[in-house]
């Protein structure tokens, strides 16, 4: 004690000593009029004395700006409007100092979509095929839903809530293994199981052509380019088929060594992405000038997928990009760049992907899943962060297809329902005038030059 | 060919073809019950059911 007292009093020039000392006189002689000096924050006096009408003027442009600027001010203890200071106050200053800065949530721009946990419908669908190669679901653009149940191809039209049989395939050559629409919705294609492609008009519901030759076996995957059909099958061929044509194998590409199982054209129609049971992907070049040789070599050829290769989906708002998901052994999502070949990204999603869709209005990729869990998973890209998980089949989740509006997806599984998901929302106002300006034009019956 | 994506699953058609022969009940008249894209209610669903597009 008489030590720190002399040492104190050996350093009376000291400015820290003085502000000590000068404080314990104030505490004797308190009054409310008189303000404290020792109490004061001199820094932020002149600071609000000089530079604070400045920042008055200034306008914050966008709300999530403004809520930074709060929140920083906050925690730099900037919210005062007291200059002076007429008490001491220690533990206020020490606690502001050292409180952490408050945890609220900056005002976020854009407001998240609410997106429905539950499925909107559930439709029955006995006898449907828990077989990962095939394809037995598709949703054309004209609204109307095809489904292909054993030998049955059953036809959902969206807008009335209808249902009626196309056709029942007899057992010879069923059952049915694939179905896709043609672009303007009118026309669909079965692919059978005895290798041959029945091609129906749904309009007046009569079969107008068979193909054959094209395949030794079963035919799993059918995409359209316009007035080509392109099949895959079993036996690991690909061939395009012109429909307008007697002889209808145009082109045929050789790569696959087992069943192709994915088959998609890019919305230009300038690529075709296939999968396998191989585990490989290839991306194919599609000219349109007939060229002397009808084998063709792909453009590129992915093999880090570790598992089949059934989930494809051509990205709608970014050309050229194109996302997998591999089976079982894989349960990968990875993100491909088919001009220059590159793998952008791998996502590990915890079990096998069956199936992918890409939103048409916002930047989300949905996703279908096998065991454990069956879901169906939205995720936002390219963060590939989780946004919603869609639980209520008790089987893998094999096909997916989407609706021409953009909103609804339709998810059919092994457990025998076909399930319908508002997960994509509304659409914008501009996207669902052109939609339906799409359906009401009078020459959607005719093919056009794209 | 390997099938590596086989899941062995019993379907409900499956089970309930199991159980109608343990039962003897007539096939024909069990596949009658369902009606194919038929509405499946449940209560979860029923509050959320709506009108597409």
């Amino acid at each position: 004690m008489m030590n720190t007292s002399s040492h104190l009093k050996a350093q009376a020039s000291c400015p820290l000593v003085e502000h000590f000392l000068r404080r314990k006189l104030s505490k004797e002689n308190f009054d409310r009029f008189i303000p404290n000096r020792s109490a004061m924050d001199f820094d932020f006096a002149n600071y609000a004395l000089t530079q604070g009408r400045k920042r008055n003027v200034d306008e914050v442009t966008s709300a999530s700006r403004k809520a930074y600027m709060t929140q920083l001010a906050e925690a730099m203890n900037q919210n005062r409007t007291r200059i002076l200071a007429f008490r001491n106050k220690p533990k206020a200053l020490l606690s502001s100092n050292h409180s952490d800065p408050p945890h609220q949530q900056p005002i976020s721009v854009k407001p998240r979509r609410y997106i429905p946990q539950n499925s909107e419908r559930v439709l029955d669908a006995p006898g449907i095929a828990d077989d990962f190669y095939l394809n037995l679901l598709d949703w054309g653009s004209s609204n109307v839903l095809a489904i292909a149940l054993g030998d049955t191809v059953y036809l959902w039209d969206a807008s009335s809530g209808s249902t009626y049989k196309l056709v029942t395939i007899d057992e010879e050559e069923g059952p049915v293994t694939s179905i896709n629409w043609t672009q303007d919705g009118l026309d669909l294609a079965i692919g059978l199981d005895n290798s041959e492609v029945q091609l129906w008009d749904c309009v007046s519901n009569r079969q107008v052509r068979t193909l054959r030759g094209g395949h030794e076996s079963r035919v799993g995957s059918l995409a359209w380019n316009n007035h080509i059909l392109t099949t895959g099958g079993m036996d690991g061929k690909i061939v395009n088929n012109d429909v307008r044509i007697r002889s209808s194998i145009v082109e045929t590409y050789l790569g696959h060594t087992e069943e192709v199982c994915g088959l998609k054209w890019s919305e230009s129609g300038k690529k075709l992405a296939s999968g396998g049971n191989d585990n490989v992907v290839h991306i194919w070049d599609h000219r349109s000038v007939a060229s002397s040789n009808p084998t063709r070599q792909w453009l590129h050829r992915f093999e880090e997928h570790t598992a089949a290769v059934r989930a494809l989906a051509w990205c709608p708002f970014q050309a050229s990009l194109l996302a997998t998901g591999g089976g079982v052994g894989d349960g990968k999502i990875k993100f491909w760049n088919t001009h220059t070949g590159a793998c952008l990204n791998s996502v590990e999603t915890g079990s096998q992907v069956c199936s992918l869709l890409w939103s048409k209005s916002e930047r989300e990729l949905l996703s279908s899943h096998g065991f454990t869990q069956n879901q169906l998973t939205l995720w936002k890209y390219p963060s590939m962060v989780k946004m919603a998980e869609l639980n209520g089949h008790t089987s893998r989740v094999l096909f997916m297809a989407q609706s021409p509006d953009g909103c609804t997806v339709a998810s059919a599984a092994g457990d025998e329902t076909l399930r319908l998901w508002n997960v994509f929302g509304e659409p914008p106002k501009t996207t669902k005038k052109a939609a339906s300006k799409k359906y009401t034009d009078p020459f959607a019956h005719v093919n056009h030059i794209r | 060919m390997m099938e590596q994506e086989i899941w062995v699953r019993v379907t409900r058609a499956a089970a309930k073809r199991k159980a109608s022969t343990a039962m003897g009940i007539d096939e024909d008249r069990l596949n009658k019950k369902r009606v194919f894209l038929g509405e499946l209610l449940n209560v979860s669903n029923v509050n959320l059911l709506s009108n597409l597009n």
